[in-house]
Formats: structure tokens, sequence, C-alpha cells
């Protein structure tokens, strides 16, 4: 496979590269859908340790086109003369990348994978394209439970040494002395993402089961603080208050694995190729 | 910018970003009268070096250079897996790079500067110089050399298993993934990228400034010079007994001094730049003061900077 380096976007500011299906592979001659790859947080479209494009390839070997590319400003990307909002002008992006992979392969639907904050903007895609068919979320939103606590808690006993415990321990006493000056409480970062809640997730989880949109949501074990135990997605979100028959159904239809050999990153080759046969598995199974 | 695809002899393609010039027109020749190839490094290092990469190419092409990026074969976004990168490779990618870039921006005058082992690579290139390649590299800056193969593969040894440890929430994951690597004769991967056999022998061969050790030429027609960072100077423990070695060499010299190393100068900067972390917040990710020096040392930045 021959791989082409795109320029795309309102003013030609976008840059990606488009992994084309190999010859012969695939179920038909003409792929049905695209695979498209962004950027996760700062790192250029390759990916966190390439694993975009390690991804792409693969997917591509299978007979599934991919374009991986850079949010404007961000990678190779130019910030458009005319920019938005961070976030609107990612779904701008966005939609400017699936309409380019289309016009190049031929693919009317998409799979969108994303790490950390590619999963949140892979997911605010989704809602508003009904092309993406398929979603991956690579330790995207997570809603704890008191399981989750309590095995935040006791992971960090079990793993505590004598250090940690005396930085905990004086971190604490600062505090509780009024040592920790007013400026150094955290300021939460805008990532120009909106804030979604729970029940907002299951909300717009529902809306992509019920259209036929698939659903992938992996957790790391970079994590645990927030994920921290196999059974968390179906524990926290078929709990919520107020679910419909229908609701809980569609919630259960998606596929959530828990990997705690992962990491956020995908460090070790060995969660690197774990990764990629998972959701290459996942995806030919459809 | 310009994004764009290359062949190389070997017949893989590789991804370059050329920066023309920004006032190319203005110019009697239509052209820059200087241009920068950039020299990446390795794996985690090379992503690291992106943005601070982008920005210095962005800088360089508004005040009037044509500067060329690339990624070598096996990395980034060019052909190949990372079991297909080894320096003998990204030796001839460094001449293909090179040529196109004269041909890009019809500038004689080409000046490297090379990241960590990119900076390695170009002193081998440049010092096996053929005319038949074309007009040599002028000059060759560097940015914390490579200068010592096997003190740089156990600090990628140690990053690595750092980076494990911090990736993962528990330690039992790392730990065991580290006991089984420990298990390999040689280092296999290092920060998320694989390594192969000839990498790590062509790494640990690297021996600039002991001819007698790497046998390799030193570039006649080069002018050749780096600066080093804060966090990559040799830690020499008191009473002078023997510190923690750096892969940017043995020789200490104290901050803002000028130290030669193996035939060249390499000046000590007051910037701490973390190659191989992955945080990107309250991280530098484009230290300003080292892309001075780079300006000054390639020069086209004034010497005060």
């Amino acid at each position: 496979m021959r791989e082409i380096t795109l320029r795309f976007g309102d003013d030609n500011h976008l840059v990606g590269t488009l992994t084309p299906a190999a010859a012969g592979a695939g179920p038909s001659a003409a792929p049905e859908v695209g695979v498209l790859l962004m950027n996760a947080g700062v790192i250029h479209r390759i990916g966190p340790h390439r694993i975009n494009v390690k991804l792409a390839r693969q997917l591509a070997r299978a007979g599934v086109p991919a374009l991986r590319f850079d949010l404007s400003g961000l990678g190779d990307s130019q910030r458009p003369t005319e920019p938005r909002p961070m976030g609107e002008q990612a779904m701008r992006d966005m939609r400017a990348a699936l309409d380019r992979l289309s016009a190049e392969t031929g693919v009317r639907r998409f799979l969108m994978i994303g790490d950390c904050s590619a999963a949140e903007y892979g997911y605010l895609c989704a809602l508003a394209d009904a092309r993406v068919s398929d979603l991956v979320m690579i330790d995207g939103y997570s809603f704890g439970n008191a399981r989750t606590r309590r095995l935040r808690y006791s992971q960090r006993l079990a793993s505590a040494t004598p250090a940690i415990w005396r930085q905990a321990m004086v971190s604490r006493l600062r505090r509780w002395l009024g040592l920790v000056p007013a400026g150094a409480k955290r300021v939460p970062v805008d990532f120009g993402l909106p804030d979604v809640d729970a029940q907002g997730f299951a909300a717009g989880l529902g809306q992509l089961i019920g259209r036929g949109t698939r659903v992938y949501l992996i957790y790391s074990g970079s994590i645990l603080h927030r994920y921290n135990h196999a059974s968390q997605y179906t524990d926290v979100m078929l709990a919520l208050p107020g679910l419909s028959a229908e609701d809980r159904e569609r919630l259960g239809r998606v596929r959530c694995d828990f990997v705690p050999t992962i990491d956020h990153t995908v460090t070790p080759l060995s969660a690197q190729r774990d990764l990629i046969e998972r959701i290459c598995g996942w995806f030919s199974a459809r | 910018m310009d994004p764009l695809r290359f062949e190389t002899p070997s017949g893989l393609a590789l991804y370059g970003a050329y920066h023309p010039p920004a006032n190319a027109g203005a110019l009697p020749t239509g052209g820059a009268s200087v241009a920068v190839l950039f020299l990446p490094p390795l794996g985690q290092e090379a992503i690291r070096a992106h943005r601070l990469s982008r920005v210095l190419a962005d800088r360089l092409a508004r005040q009037g250079q044509a500067v060329l990026r690339f990624d070598y074969r096996g990395t980034g976004d060019s052909d190949g897996d990372d079991l297909d990168a080894d320096l003998t490779g990204w030796r001839q990618d460094v001449v293909a790079a090179h040529q196109l870039l004269i041909a890009r921006s019809g500038c004689s005058d080409v000046r490297w500067l090379g990241f960590r082992v990119g900076f390695t690579v170009g002193l081998q290139v440049a010092g096996a110089w053929s005319d038949r390649d074309g007009p040599p590299p002028t000059r060759l800056v560097g940015w914390d050399p490579v200068l010592d193969g096997p003190d740089y593969l156990a600090e990628l040894a140690t990053a690595h298993a750092a980076a494990l440890r911090v990736s993962y929430s528990l330690p039992q994951v790392p730990e065991a993934e580290l006991a089984r690597l420990a298990r390999d004769p040689e280092l296999t991967e290092a920060m998320g990228f694989a390594l192969s056999p000839t990498m790590v022998s062509e790494l640990r061969a690297i021996a600039v400034g002991h001819p007698n050790r790497d046998g390799l030429p030193w570039p006649q027609r080069t002018a050749v010079a780096a600066i080093r960072s804060r966090s990559m100077r040799p830690v020499v423990a008191p009473g002078g007994a023997a510190g923690i070695a750096r892969s940017t060499g043995a020789v200490d010299v104290s901050a803002g001094a000028a130290a030669s190393v193996g035939g060249f100068s390499i000046e000590d900067v007051d910037v701490d730049f973390d190659w191989v972390s992955e945080e990107a917040l309250n991280t530098p990710l484009v230290p300003d003061q080292a892309l001075r020096r780079l300006l000054h040392r390639l020069g086209l930045g004034p010497r005060e900077a």
C-alpha cells in the first residue's frame, strides 16, 4: 500500500495521511467503511508511539482505508484564517476529514478511533454526523460508583511504598495546617470540550446505538483512579435512574473492555499488539 | 508549509514538510540563500521534538530560509515499520532529503540541524560525503547530540522503565513487563518503539570523538557545533569519582561555557528539556532559549540570543 499525503479543510490548512486499502484485501473490491484517526492530546497524527500508523496499516491490510490527520493548529496542520472556538473548529475539521476520506476512497460510512481527547472528539462527531457507523473510545468518558472508590483506595493501599505514605501524610498535614497557598489550588484545564455527565453520556450512547452505530469503549490500566473494574460500565450506566427498558437494551449493546495491561499511551509493544487485535477483531465481527 | 512524500533510492517513500521562505519572491535569486534540513531523533524523542521542529521551521521560513523536515524510514509518517529503521538506511534518507531540499529551494548552502541521534547520523553522512551526492552541508548543528552509543542505550533502557512505571496506575504490570524485558540479551523496545538488532548494534557502535572506536571519518567541509541542555550534562560525583555518564559526552563544563569534545564545540545552555516525557501539561514543548541558540549556531540568529 502506498500512503498518500493530503491537504484539505476550509483553507486547505489541514494535513493528513491516507492509507489506502491493500489491493485484494477485504470482503469486497470496494471498501464500505473508512477509518478516521486524529491527535491524542498534542501528539501529532502518528499518535502516541506511532499507534495511529500501526492501526491504520493493519486495518488497511484487512481492506479498510484509513486517514490520520492533524486538527487545526496541531501537528502539521495550520490554523484557518478565521478560526472558530476550539470545539466548533474541531468539528469542522473532522467533517472535512470524513468528506475527504469519502472522496478519495468512495466509502460512505466511517469508523472513528480516538484515544483520550480524540475519544471525546470522536464521540461528539459521531453524534453530529450519522455517517459514523462505528466508534472506538479509548480512555474516554468514565463514571464511577462506590465500588470504584473502594477499589481506588484499596489499590493505593496495596501498592503504597514508604515514600508514597510519607508524601501523602505530608500533603494532608500541610493542607490541614493551611500551609497550601490559595494560588496552589488546581485550576481545571479547558480543552474546549463540553462537560458530559453519566446521564448525558447514556443519552448519547443510546442515540448512537439506536441509529445503528456500534460503540466500543476501552479503559486502560493508567486511569484506575476513575475506571478500575470490568463491570464498572454496566454497573454504573445500567443503574442510572429513569432509563427505559429500551435504553438499557441499547446501553447493553455497547462493548466495553477494561484492559489493565494496556496503558493510556500504549507503551509496551505487547500492549500495542493487544489493542490493535482488539479493535480489528471487534470491527471485523460487524 | 508544503507536506510531501519523496522517494529514496531504496524505493521507500518518506514524509517531508517543506517550508518555503516567506519572502522568496523578493529575493534576487527567487529563493532562499540558505536552506536548513532537520534531522530528527529516535522514537519518543522524535514525537517530543515534532512541535518545536515545526515552530523553528516556521520561524526560519519567516526570516527567509527554506526548511525541510522529514521522517526517516520506519518512523513517523514514512514508509516502513519500527523494525525497518536502522542507521544505515537513515544515512541514505538524509542524502535523499538533502538533495530534495536543494532541488526545491534552489539553494546550495544547506545547513543541518540534528536532534539527539539525528546529529550523529548527520555527522556520519557528512564525514563520508561524496561529490556525487552534490554540494555537502556547510554546517551541522546538534542539540543534545548522542556521542556515546552504549550510554545512549542505557539511557533508553532507563527511560523506558521510567515511562512504564509512570504510565500504569499500579506497579504490577510494568514490573512484570520489565522483568520480561530484562531476560532479553539486548534492548528490543524503548518507550513504545521496537528496536531491531541492527539498530541496537549500530547505536552501540557510536563513539564520536574516538576515531579508533567508530572508524568513521570526520567531516572535512562541514563546520560542526552543538548545544547541550542542563539535563544532558554528565553528573560528576564529589571528589572526582565517576558520576553518571551521559550519551552527550563525558566532559563536564560549567553553564555557559563551551567545551571541545571530539573536535567540535558544545555550548551548555541554561535549558531543561525532557526528550522522552509524555506529559503535555506544565512541560515545555518549545524551549525558546534553546531555539535561539540553535539559530545562532546555524549562523541564522544573533550571537546574544
